[in-house]
């Protein structure tokens, strides 16, 4: 394959859902067997792949017509940092970069130029596939002072909480453990960062205090599934699981 | 180009500045000697002049000696000199036979009143001081003033006795360079055998002058390269050690990959199932083997020290969240359960991402490698009051005895249980984490929780 070319058509679902239009991602790998799995594991997690297998002076409408380049440095033609200064002239489309050296000073050199992340190979697909999901992955708005999960609903700024749209009565060290895990939902949070979140250090304000508390907020929540226990770590607010 | 030896070329060079400069010198004051003696001469002329000069002019009497013999046979009346009278042309007149000087004939010709002149006359010396007669109808034009020359009067020939005196002056001068040429004879000798010793032998500084501060400076410079040929040398070592270490400990994990993509190749031709169990381990192996590379890589990163180690300002999150994707597949495969929190706001540091993230890496590995399907590897980086941080990596797995905790770090450990769980292994992991976290200012920690397992606790400044 040389040039810009589409990849095979997408075999998997889309990352969003079935009724979502497919991200479209730009893969620039000169190496034909490892461009070739690439496009074939980011198709299977559901995204669209063009490939290109030479550098070149990317086109000012590829923000608007991709949602992330995955870029190799070592390129015929125009080489990797090179197309990634050239993109950053009027781009902030996001780049995870590819590289084969393992030094510090490229990695360095790519994230000043611009890049959003980098991966050294060897690397496992599902890595590569987590890292394009984990950079696309929107953040949790709270408009208004409102976060709402599913049927969880938070008002920052009233302290109030409705779950499957009845109103909760919750306390405040309650409200605080909760908003901290619906600001970053699927994110781990350790105990010690909610226990610095929710809790007066100055009155009880151990990791176990903290359990008693999680404990009462998920009686609260209809069993409270939401809420998952995180080996080793604390807590998390399963998204999927705020229906 | 003729190569000379600095002693000859010092030589050289200070006579061809010094001769011309010693002969201007040497014929500047001759002359002026020379013009100052004339003067003297063609006064005391116009004084005798003064007082016979008419009478010798007319011919009326006659000074002359009729022989130079005369002359010196009565030094008192020689030396007081003698009037001669001369024409309009330079010509003697009253029958004395004694011709001016050259340079007096030059004087008629060009008409001037007074000048003088030495020369000889029979093959003695003597010196015509020749004036123009003040009187009018006078027979004669000139009277010349001749008298034997003085042994003091200077000679109108190039000084040659001074100019000599000087050129033995100069080469003097020279020779007392002499021990100054040694000096730097011997530096270049020492020179020479430092450059013959690798630059290991530093030359011998003598005295607090110019040489001595150039041997001060050959000195500075030769420590400089000896530094750099000593990086160099550190930096081929370290290539070495890591091809030889990569040669190893690459070919007895492929080996045993090899093993295992033969035998799925067998089963396949076979028409047998390849089984679950034997694609794991595959993957496993290939795991391994890029740890090993880059773990390789890092230590002889570590090994060359500064300035291969960089320090860049950094997002610890960043760091931790690569290293727990990068180990994601595999605690998949293995069937551990791998997890990470990281703070919501930045956690700076400074440091080397490469190394943080192997050293990291490291410890995710072993939590994941050693442990069994159904185990739990946490990564957890929090921020502390203070300005510090703390990441642990804990796991459920197998742990490791008390007693093996102070040899953990120790190059080529393997606790127990690591190798009765996983025989293959080089026990480099460790050792890496260490010497990053040491070259961070970081410490890092093993903790045996109560409920088994292991903890790893690394704990730093943030910048």
């Amino acid at each position: 394959m040389s040039g810009l070319e589409p990849a095979p058509a997408p075999v998997g679902s889309h990352p969003l859902g079935d009724d979502v239009e497919p991200q479209k991602i730009l893969l620039v790998e000169d190496d034909a067997e490892l461009g070739a799995q690439v496009v074939q594991n980011l198709q299977r997690a559901g995204f669209q792949v063009d490939w290109q297998t030479r550098g070149t002076a990317p086109h000012e409408d590829l923000g608007r017509r991709y949602a992330l380049v995955v870029l190799d440095l070592n390129l015929p033609g125009v080489h990797g940092m090179d197309m990634l200064k050239l993109l950053r002239q009027h781009s902030d489309l996001p780049v995870l970069v590819l590289s084969a050296r393992n030094e510090t000073l490229d990695k360095v050199r790519a994230l000043k130029l611009g890049a959003d992340d980098y991966m050294t190979k060897p690397f496992w697909p599902e890595e590569l596939v987590e890292r394009v999901r984990a950079r696309l992955r929107r953040p949790t708005l709270a408009r208004d002072g409102r976060i709402e999960l599913g049927g969880l609903a938070l008002d920052l700024g009233a302290h109030r909480v409705w779950f499957r749209q009845r109103e909760v009565d919750v306390t405040r060290v309650e409200f605080a453990i909760l908003a901290a895990l619906a600001k970053r939902p699927g994110e781990a949070i350790s105990r010690a960062a909610l226990a610095e979140e929710a809790l007066d250090p100055e009155r009880d304000g151990t990791e176990r205090t903290l359990d008693v508390h999680v404990s009462r907020l998920r009686k609260k929540l209809a069993g409270g599934e939401m809420i998952v226990t995180v080996w080793g770590i604390g807590y998390r607010l399963e998204p999927a699981k705020v229906a | 180009m003729i190569a000379l030896t600095l002693r000859a070329r010092l030589a050289v060079t200070g006579l061809a500045l010094a001769l011309p400069v010693m002969a201007g010198v040497v014929w500047g004051r001759h002359q002026f000697q020379w013009r100052s003696a004339q003067s003297s001469l063609v006064e005391a002329a116009r004084a005798r002049v003064g007082e016979s000069g008419r009478a010798v002019c007319d011919g009326q009497t006659k000074e002359w000696p009729p022989s130079p013999t005369e002359m010196v046979m009565r030094p008192g009346v020689a030396n007081l000199g003698r009037l001669v009278a001369y024409d309009a042309s330079g010509q003697a007149l009253h029958g004395v036979e004694l011709p001016l000087l050259p340079e007096l004939q030059q004087a008629v010709r060009s008409g001037r009143d007074g000048a003088a002149a030495a020369g000889d006359f029979g093959g003695r010396p003597i010196v015509q001081a020749l004036v123009q007669v003040p009187w009018t109808g006078a027979r004669c034009t000139y009277l010349a003033f001749v008298r034997p020359r003085p042994v003091d009067l200077p000679s109108n020939n190039f000084p040659l006795a001074p100019f000599v005196g000087s050129v033995i002056v100069v080469g003097t001068f020279l020779s007392a360079l002499g021990p100054v040429v040694r000096r730097i004879r011997r530096l270049r000798l020492a020179v020479r055998r430092s450059e013959q010793g690798s630059w290991l032998e530093p030359v011998p500084v003598e005295g607090r002058d110019e040489i001595a501060e150039l041997a001060t400076a050959f000195n500075a410079a030769s420590a400089e390269v000896r530094t750099q040929v000593e990086l160099q040398q550190r930096r081929e070592n370290v290539l070495r050690e890591f091809l030889a270490n990569t040669t190893h400990d690459v070919a007895i994990p492929l080996t045993v990959l090899q093993g295992r993509l033969a035998n799925m190749r067998g089963a396949l031709r076979d028409g047998a199932a390849v089984s679950d169990e034997l694609v794991t381990h595959a993957i496993e192996d290939a795991h391994h083997l890029g740890a090993l590379i880059h773990n390789l890589g890092a230590a002889a990163k570590l090994q060359a020290g500064e300035p291969e180690i960089v320090r860049v300002p950094l997002d610890l999150r960043g760091v931790v969240q690569r290293c727990v994707a990068r180990h994601q597949p595999l605690a998949e495969l293995i069937g551990v359960d791998l997890q990470a929190a990281v703070p919501a706001d930045e956690v700076s540091f400074v440091g080397d991402p490469t190394l943080l993230e192997q050293a990291i890496g490291n410890l995710i590995y072993n939590a994941v490698h050693y442990n069994q399907r159904g185990g739990h590897v946490a990564v957890v980086l929090d921020v502390l009051r203070g300005g510090r941080f703390r990441l642990n990596v804990v796991d459920d797995g197998p742990g490791i005895d008390a007693a093996e905790v102070a040899h953990l770090f120790e190059r080529n450990f393997r606790s127990t249980k690591a190798r009765l769980r996983r025989p293959h292994g080089r026990g480099l992991g460790l050792d890496i984490a260490k010497r990053v976290a040491d070259v961070h200012t970081l410490s890092l920690t093993p903790e045996l929780p109560e409920e088994g397992g292991l903890r790893m606790v690394f704990e730093g400044s943030t910048s």
